[in-house]
């Protein structure tokens, strides 16, 4: 089971960075100050919706279809990840 | 159960509800001209007088209907910053009339009031049981009022993606327009 990926400092709340990578192959690691992409920031929930949504060509209608829910609905859905998108780039900013 | 009895556009909207509300509006109008009711205002139903002719009560439920899809329309193009769609308001707003086809039912059961209102209260006074009907069904209309607000509600807040105040502050704005609206339109009709 993959672990959460934690974005938020569970001290301060400010957005966390990512220290070090390692090759799960070879083990090589990698040290540094990388910054996380908003995307990565985001709840799974939402970043699997984002992957859908980019699978089905950005097309809500067939989002809509296929969650068995109506058009507003998704697009609401949708609205609301921008929504968080924005404030994860502000709060972004904010820390820098 | 209760998202299907109080927002069923979480699952269907655009063109799907507005043909289900209008299949239910055309059926609520049917029974209406044959029980003489009228659903004169966005959310009224009263006893009508004899010998409404009968298109009226095709045009007052369309003219409910569009009287508050419109202001509602544009309330959500105003306070909304989704791209909202016509066609979601519509089709969401005529959905959410189905409860006013129990309610036209259930007035069927209502004593009859044939337009002399000094008959229709000498004939309730003479009847105790009378009286009891009458608001026994009054109850039970209540609710069903509130579940059609509320599904109208739901509809808009839906298909507008508004919430919280900017949500219900709107929607009471575009219900009152909608009632003033529609009782001006449908009393320059008859």
């Amino acid at each position: 089971m993959l672990n959460k990926l934690p974005h938020l400092c569970p001290s301060c709340s400010s957005p966390l960075n990512v220290k070090s990578l390692s090759c799960a192959h070879c083990k090589t690691e990698v040290t540094g100050e990388f910054e996380l992409p908003p995307l990565a920031r985001l709840e799974p929930a939402d970043r699997a919706f984002i992957t859908d949504f980019v699978k089905s060509s950005g097309s809500l209608k067939l989002m809509a279809e296929k969650m068995k829910l109506s058009y507003p609905t998704v697009r609401n859905m949708l609205d609301d990840i921008i929504a968080r998108l924005n404030e994860i780039e502000k709060t972004s900013k904010i820390s820098k | 159960m209760k998202t299907w009895l109080f927002n069923p556009f979480k699952f269907i909207a655009g063109t799907r509800a507005l043909l289900l509300g209008l299949g239910v509006m055309l059926i609520t109008a049917i029974v209406c001209m044959l029980t003489k009711w009228h659903l004169d205002g966005v959310i009224d139903i009263h006893q009508g007088k004899e010998g409404s002719p009968s298109y009226l009560y095709f045009i007052e439920p369309a003219i409910d209907w569009l009287c508050l899809a419109l202001p509602l329309y544009i309330f959500a193009r105003s306070f909304s910053v989704s791209s909202v769609r016509f066609i979601d308001i519509a089709g969401t707003s005529a959905l959410a009339r189905y409860p006013m086809l129990f309610a036209v039912l259930v007035s069927m059961l209502m004593p009859h009031h044939s337009g002399d209102t000094q008959n229709f209260l000498n004939s309730l006074l003479s009847d105790p049981n009378l009286i009891m009907r009458l608001v026994l069904l009054s109850l039970l209309i209540i609710p069903l009022t509130v579940w059609t607000v509320a599904l109208m509600y739901n509809a808009y807040s839906l298909s507008a993606n508004l919430k919280g105040p900017k949500a219900a502050w709107s929607f009471i704005g575009s219900f009152l327009i909608a009632e003033i609206l529609s009782k001006v339109i449908l009393s320059q009709i008859i």
